[in-house]
């Protein structure tokens, strides 16, 4: 289902993508998007008190800043009248944010909204195991001396280990399979070798080597405790696909071929939009990066979560081609699940068995995909990158002088979104 | 029965003027409230007509058996009571009059602390002074935990001592041992210390100090404690026994001597009365308090003391005072410039809550001021000044960038570059086209006169100068520097955000050095010069010491940085106008690398930031010999070595006066007092040469 909007972004800013437990690590999520809101603000040079809503994706939200989006809103200045509410589609969570303002705006709530998604990878908690919690509330309530002996000689050191937030949010509680491994089944669906998937993730770190300068017109200094975090972190200059192709699979052991070079990097980071309804636009006078002109979300198999772009943007175009754009970004979760999605939009049979279309999706020629690299070497800070990939995709269509780009993501839990953004 | 939560609800007034109210609100009785409130809603002060009214209170309805509770409480939204009046002590003509004026005071709070039902102060707002007096004669205190709320007896910064009581009742109240160092420090504490100490009995929010006192008039009248304070036997051995108190009183008297120089007699008279009378009944410890005092109000340092105090807050000074408070604040700010100058301004304006944007093309400079910031955030929390929400949404208001962008709501811009023409113009024409026309561009340059740096500005009206010194967070004057095209508009709001920052502001017409770094100048050439004619440098620095200066002249150069010096009398110098240029010893320790305190040397010699031994540097030294300077050994006048150096500053003050470059005289006492620590109790610089040239003009 395809819908209509008109979301003008008026200005957008992001952090540098920081690797997890190093630069950033010390801001939590809520201070990231506090830094990107803010700076947006400033550099807009609009008046806070505009602002009729603010809506922020997140995943890994912070116990200490529940809806994150409230606290965010008011250390930004955001008048405390204008509401606040945090999102959560896991890797779209993102796209969320900018879609729920679009509806916002369409239903003549407000005509500004701020849009924040953040992420810090670094900061998800270790957690108490079940028992654990069960032994301490036990505790809790043993009033008497027996009582309280009694609980207190039933723990058991296994209780104390922790489970990892990170890794939980990464595997799918209904088919019970890593993020990893739904990659490992597109390779095997698709015949994606190691060496395609190696060479896709060198060539995604060479495009972001070239685009450094490119990048830092979305990206402000995000200051912390040793210096100043300019560029996005994560790119490597010794990413070629021999050293690539060194390192251990990671999540099937026997002839795997996803690693944890050709898989998306853990970051933190955060950015920030100001959209509006197009008399906004005109009453702030500014020169707005692009708007959305549609979008659409839909399921697919949780197993195979890595075509949700295909799936995406087949309900975008359920009856004719992708019209062709200038920019395509698909994020790049595994080199495995976008190669995957490729494959599958240009695929007739495919389209026909699994989406029952007529024609194929897209074919997506190389060198607009991905322009300046991608979630391999850029980072994939989740809830965060839905918003940064649509301000990435509006800077290069602004350098292309082009008018048209696709923006799309896989979710985990099988699902996928597409946007459809239009320069000014 | 219902308890009001505002006091005006279900109350009549008892007597004119709405200044007592009745509450229905006991059974067998009522209680009354009296309202510490002025005909024009200003801050309650204890005046003539403020004292009558207390008195006439008293005994209106000390001899009403009806009334069952007295409670003193104020409307004001930051001022309990302000305590005596500070212009009616000015006017007071000899000890006679003064003597009368303290017994009255002291005879109207024994009437207090006498009354026949239970009195309690709520106290919301600063309760200073005669206000805590006032409270302190009351049976029970309560206040509200509001930063505002701030408690204490400040009188020995007027160089006198609290005499309505609070010198007898404070250490009665929470022993010697804490009330001696809030009276001789003349230090306000908060809600929660106060309560620590048992200065107050309850602290509870505005809204319920009405409930709270009627509580504590239940208890009182029933005659049950309040609250119960438990000492410490260490507490007792030393306060409850005369020779712990002689124990106490002579470590006590030492720290006040050391802290005083000597030099101001009020802590150590303060020190006797507490420690004397406590072992007194009530009426003989008011005699010490009135014998103490009286001598005090006449003395030079009193009335010194007196005229700063209505220098830096009263309408003497309305072009100062008056044009500041009217002007609009700044929303949002911008300091150009990270280094130790910019840093300090930028955590002193987010200390005051503004919103901040540091701009430096210095990464690491940017990240060192960021954690400078947070960490005297951090530090705050700590010590529990500033909640961790409070602390998290503070560090939240400053922002950094490399670049100068983001400045297109900023009103204030505040340049505080590397001290560079040709950079500050750069700065200040890219600064120029970023901010809205109408925010104000400001220099903290020490080193060029403003005019030089206007050329760069679009539109020079609103370019100023704000010269703060160093530490910015620490140091209390600020001079505000007014260009030739500068508008009034701009030193206006240039005099409210130095009012914001707690600074103490003086207008300064530009010229090189402004008013302070000028003065200092030929201070430093005379410091110089009694060095090559062989008057030992330690001995200078001594005799400036006594004279009551924190530091002598040399010490103040190592701080400075003997490099900057040199620098700042190249810029003063080059005008040719005015002996300034820089001591030739200077340059060539300058020559040395022997920059002072930070290469850890210059004419002394230090070590991780403390100086090593009271001797000169053995590269000064050796300088001196080269240039042929015999020592004169150690005999000399220091009085007359500290007059010399003062009368240079002096000389040059005049003349500063002469070209119309400050408002009056008494910016030259203030600059001098809050800019270089010349010692308060001799009334600046101008005061001390008027009464040291006519000791009879004793203002």
């Amino acid at each position: 289902m395809t819908q209509e909007v008109a979301l003008h972004v008026l200005a957008g800013i992001r952090t540098p993508l920081g690797k997890a437990g190093e630069s950033l690590a010390n801001h939590q999520a809520e201070d990231l998007g506090t830094l990107a809101a803010r700076e947006v603000i400033l550099r807009a040079g609009v008046d806070p008190e505009l602002i009729d809503g603010v809506v922020c994706g997140n995943v890994g939200q912070n116990a200490n800043a529940p809806n994150v989006a409230r606290v965010i809103a008011l250390r930004a200045g955001v008048p405390e009248s204008a509401p606040a509410w945090t999102v959560h589609r896991n890797c779209a969570s993102g796209f969320e944010a900018v879609t729920q303002a679009a509806t916002q705006l369409a239903a003549g709530r407000g005509r500004l909204y701020l849009v924040v998604a953040t992420e810090s990878m670094s900061n998800y908690p270790l957690i108490f195991r079940s028992r654990a919690r069960d032994w301490f509330l036990r505790l809790s309530r043993s009033r008497s001396v027996w009582k309280k002996l009694k609980t207190f000689l039933a723990f058991r050191p296994a209780m104390m280990a922790p489970e990892i937030a990170l890794m939980k949010g990464l595997t799918d509680p209904v088919v019970g399979l890593g993020m990893g491994e739904t990659a490992e089944l597109l390779a095997r669906d698709w015949h994606l070798s190691r060496e395609a998937q190696d060479a896709f993730a060198a060539r995604s770190h060479e495009k972001a080597l070239a685009g450094r300068e490119q990048l830092r017109d979305e990206t402000f200094d995000v200051v912390h405790d040793r210096g100043v975090l300019r560029d996005d972190e994560g790119v490597r200059t010794d990413s070629t696909p021999e050293r690539l192709a060194r390192l251990r699979t990671v999540f099937q052991k026997k002839h795997g071929t996803v690693t944890a070079g050709n898989a998306s990097q853990i970051t933190d980071g955060a950015v920030a939009l100001l959209v509006g309804d197009e008399d906004m636009v005109r009453e702030i006078g500014t020169d707005p990066l692009g708007r959305l002109e549609s979008y659409a979300y839909a399921g697919c198999d949780p197993a195979r979560m890595g075509l949700g772009p295909v799936h995406a943007a087949h309900r975008l175009f359920p009856n004719a081609p992708v019209p062709e754009c200038d920019v395509y970004e698909i994020n790049e979760a595994f080199a495995a699940q976008v190669l995957a999605c490729c494959h599958a939009g240009r695929d007739t049979r495919w389209c026909h068995d699994v989406l029952g279309r007529t024609t194929p999706l897209f074919d997506i020629p190389e060198d607009r995909l991905n322009v300046n690299g991608g979630a391999i070497a850029l980072g994939h800070a989740v809830g965060m990158t839905g918003a940064r990939l649509v301000l990435t995709a509006l800077h290069e269509l602004r350098r292309r002088h082009g008018t048209r780009a696709l923006v799309s993501l896989c979710i985990g839990g099988g699902q996928g979104g597409a946007l459809m953004l239009r320069a000014s | 029965m219902t308890t009001p939560t505002s006091i005006r609800t279900g109350s009549a007034p008892i007597l004119a003027k709405d200044h007592v109210l009745r509450l229905e609100d006991i059974g067998d009785g009522h209680l009354a409230v009296t309202l510490l409130s002025t005909e024009d809603g200003g801050p309650f002060v204890l005046g003539r007509d403020a004292m009558d009214m207390i008195a006439q209170v008293l005994d209106h309805i000390g001899g009403d058996r009806d009334v069952r509770g007295l409670l003193f409480c104020s409307e004001h939204p930051s001022v309990f009571c302000a305590g005596a009046d500070v212009d009616a002590m000015a006017k007071v003509k000899n000890a006679n009059e003064a003597r009368e004026a303290v017994r009255e005071g002291q005879e109207l709070f024994e009437q207090l602390a006498h009354f026949p039902a239970p009195t309690v102060a709520l106290i919301h707002g600063a309760c200073i002074g005669g206000g805590l007096e006032l409270a302190l004669a009351c049976q029970a205190r309560a206040a509200t935990p509001d930063p505002k709320t701030k408690l204490g007896l400040p009188e020995i910064k007027l160089g006198i001592i609290p005499a309505w009581g609070g010198s007898s009742r404070l250490p009665r109240l929470i022993g010697l041992s804490a009330a001696v160092p809030l009276i001789t420090a003349g230090k306000l504490v908060n809600a929660k210390t106060a309560l620590r100490l048992g200065m107050v009995d309850g602290v509870v929010p505005r809204e319920l100090l009405v409930r709270e006192g009627l509580e504590f008039a239940r208890k009182l009248r029933k005659g049950e404690p309040v609250r119960r304070l438990r000492r410490g036997i260490g507490q007792k051995l030393l306060e409850g026994t005369p020779p712990g108190r002689a124990l106490f009183t002579s470590t006590a008297r030492r720290a006040v001597r050391k802290a005083t120089k000597g030099h101001y007699p009020a802590p150590e008279a303060a020190l006797d009365v507490m420690t004397r009378g406590i072992t007194q009944r009530m009426p003989e410890s008011l005699e010490l308090e009135r014998d103490a005092v009286v001598p005090l109000l006449e003395t030079a340092a009193h009335q010194n003391l007196l005229r700063i105090f209505h220098m830096t807050r009263d309408s003497r000074r309305p072009e100062v005072y008056g044009s500041g408070k009217n002007a609009p604040l700044p929303s949002e700010t911008c300091v150009i410039g990270g280094g130790v100058m910019g840093a300090g301004i930028v955590a002193l304006l987010i200390g005051k809550g503004f919103n901040v944007r540091l701009v430096d093309p210095d990464e690491g400079a940017l990240s060192r001021a960021w954690k400078g910031v947070k960490k005297e955030i951090e530090r705050r929390v700590r010590r529990g000044d500033l909640n961790p929400a409070e602390g998290k949404m503070r560090l939240a208001r400053l922002s950094v960038s490399t670049a100068v962008n983001g400045l297109r709501r900023t009103d204030l811009v505040i340049e505080a570059a590397p001290e560079r023409l040709d950079l500050k113009h750069v700065i200040l024409k890219q600064v120029s086209a970023a901010v809205p026309e109408s925010a104000i561009i400001a220099t903290n340059t020490s080193s060029f006169p403003i005019g030089d740096l206007a050329l760069a500005v679009s539109d020079p009206s609103r370019f100023i100068g704000l010269h703060f010194f160093n530490p910015p967070g620490r140091m209390p004057l600020l001079e505000v520097i007014r260009g030739e095209h500068t508008s009034d508009s701009a030193v206006a709001r240039g005099l409210r955000l130095a009012l914001a920052l707690g600074k103490t502001p003086i207008v300064v017409c530009d010229g090189p050095g402004f008013l302070v770094n000028r003065l200092l100048g030929p201070y430093f050439v005379e410091a110089g010069r009694l060095a090559e004619e062989g008057v030992p440098i330690p001995l200078v620095d001594e005799a400036v010491w006594r004279f009551g200066m924190p530091m002598g002249p040399f010490r103040l150069m190592d701080e400075v940085g003997l490099d900057i010096i040199v620098d700042a009398s190249s810029h003063v110098g080059d005008r040719g106008e005015y002996e300034h240029k820089a001591p030739p010893l200077v340059e060539r320790l300058v020559e040395q690398k022997k920059l002072g305190k930070k290469t850890g040397e210059g004419f002394f010699r230090y070590a991780k930031g403390r100086r090593r031994g009271k001797k000169t540097g053995p590269t000064c030294a050796r300088l001196l010999k080269e240039l042929g300077t015999q020592s004169s050994g150690t005999d000399h006048d220091l009085q007359s070595i500290a007059n010399r150096l003062m009368g240079r500053m002096v000389a040059e003050a005049r003349r500063i006066i002469g070209e119309d470059l400050v408002l009056s005289g008494e910016d030259v006492d203030i600059g001098t007092i809050f800019g270089i620590g010349f010692p308060p109790f001799r009334g600046g610089l101008l005061q001390w040469a008027e009464t040291t040239a006519h000791p009879e003009r004793r203002s």
